[in-house]
């Protein structure tokens, strides 16, 4: 069954479904157990699709030609730059406050 | 089919139909290969819902904009009763015939024909709808836009409201809520009635829209040339 997923940044599904492609294309379910591998995150079947839908029109992520009913989603160029900014982004925030909290 | 398998396309309907067609059968196969309960039925509901938010129908946009006039028009027939209440009381109106007995009387409007015309065009034009389901887009509009009156049907059925008619002579206060029905001829209405008038409204708001299909295909075809 799926939960309801964590929140937080490292628990967006947008950004959960990028890092996922990053390894190279997946289909839906592919995606979902990955995602539950890499992040401990299961992501509903709706709130999947919601996110692969934004990410399409947004042109970060784009289809392939499935065999079956399944499409494989890759990584647009634009989607590979845009996670790159945000892990950035996240690092340099985690590495800060890990180092404030290391000197209180 | 399996409960499983209807469970699964009732859910799928909860998306729009432009939805379904681009992402429907991966979803299906993705809730057919693992197992689902109450929290996964909520989730797909809310995507659904969330994907019918983000594009809305015509039908549906349109009638929004429609129900709320309507209700606001509903709201301050109550409220203003008894000082306004036959300035607030023509959004039902006698037909004078047998069926229906009473009319919207914004939906017999010649402004409404325009906003039923311009649904149907904007499914067509825009949604690529068929000119019939161009007319199912204005019929769903004037359903959605009488929900109110039904409600108010409903209410007065259950005893909630209470139809005052209106003959003229100065509204009297009373206890508890009332809705002003003014008729000259003192006919009072039926709640069943007034639940009904909105939904026979319906096959002429479907011609209508079917009408604004056919003007944005000969408008396509003189664009195209």
């Amino acid at each position: 069954m799926a939960r309801k997923p964590r929140t937080g940044p490292a628990s967006d599904p947008e950004l959960l479904i990028l890092a996922s492609l990053a390894s190279g294309p997946k289909h839906g379910y592919a995606i979902m157990t990955d995602v539950v591998t890499f992040a401990g995150v299961k992501l509903g079947p709706g709130t999947l699709y919601t996110a692969i839908t934004r990410l399409v029109e947004k042109e970060l992520i784009a289809p392939q030609a499935g065999v079956n009913r399944q499409r494989p989603y890759r990584l647009t160029a634009q989607g590979g730059e845009v996670l790159a900014t945000l892990l950035k982004d996240m690092r340099r925030i985690a590495t800060v406050g890990l180092a404030r909290l290391r000197s209180t | 089919m399996n409960a499983r398998r209807w469970i699964v396309a009732t859910l799928m309907r909860a998306y729009p139909k432009g939805w379904r067609a681009e992402y429907g059968e991966e979803l299906e196969d993705l809730l057919l290969a693992q197992e689902f309960g109450l929290w996964t039925v909520v989730d797909v509901l809310v995507s659904g819902l969330s994907e019918r938010i983000r594009h809305p129908e015509p039908g549906v946009l349109c009638g929004v904009g429609m129900l709320v006039l309507v209700a606001l028009g509903v709201i301050a027939n109550i409220a203003a009763w008894p000082a306004s209440a036959v300035a607030w009381a023509n959004l039902l109106q006698a037909s004078g015939k047998t069926l229906p007995t009473v009319v919207v009387t914004p939906f017999s409007s010649e402004l409404y024909v325009f906003l039923l015309t311009g649904c149907g065009w904007w499914a067509v034009a825009r949604r690529g709808a068929t000119v019939t389901q161009a007319g199912a887009a204005a019929a769903r509009l004037t359903f959605v836009a009488g929900l109110p009156v039904i409600v108010v049907g409903l209410l007065l059925w259950f005893g909630v409201l209470d139809l005052v008619m209106l003959d003229g002579t100065p509204a009297q206060p009373r206890d508890g809520l009332a809705y002003s029905y003014y008729d000259t001829a003192l006919h009072r209405p039926g709640p069943f009635a007034i639940a009904a008038a909105p939904l026979f409204a319906l096959p002429l708001s479907w011609l209508w829209g079917m009408v604004g299909g056919h003007l944005a295909h000969w408008t396509m075809r003189f664009h195209a040339k």
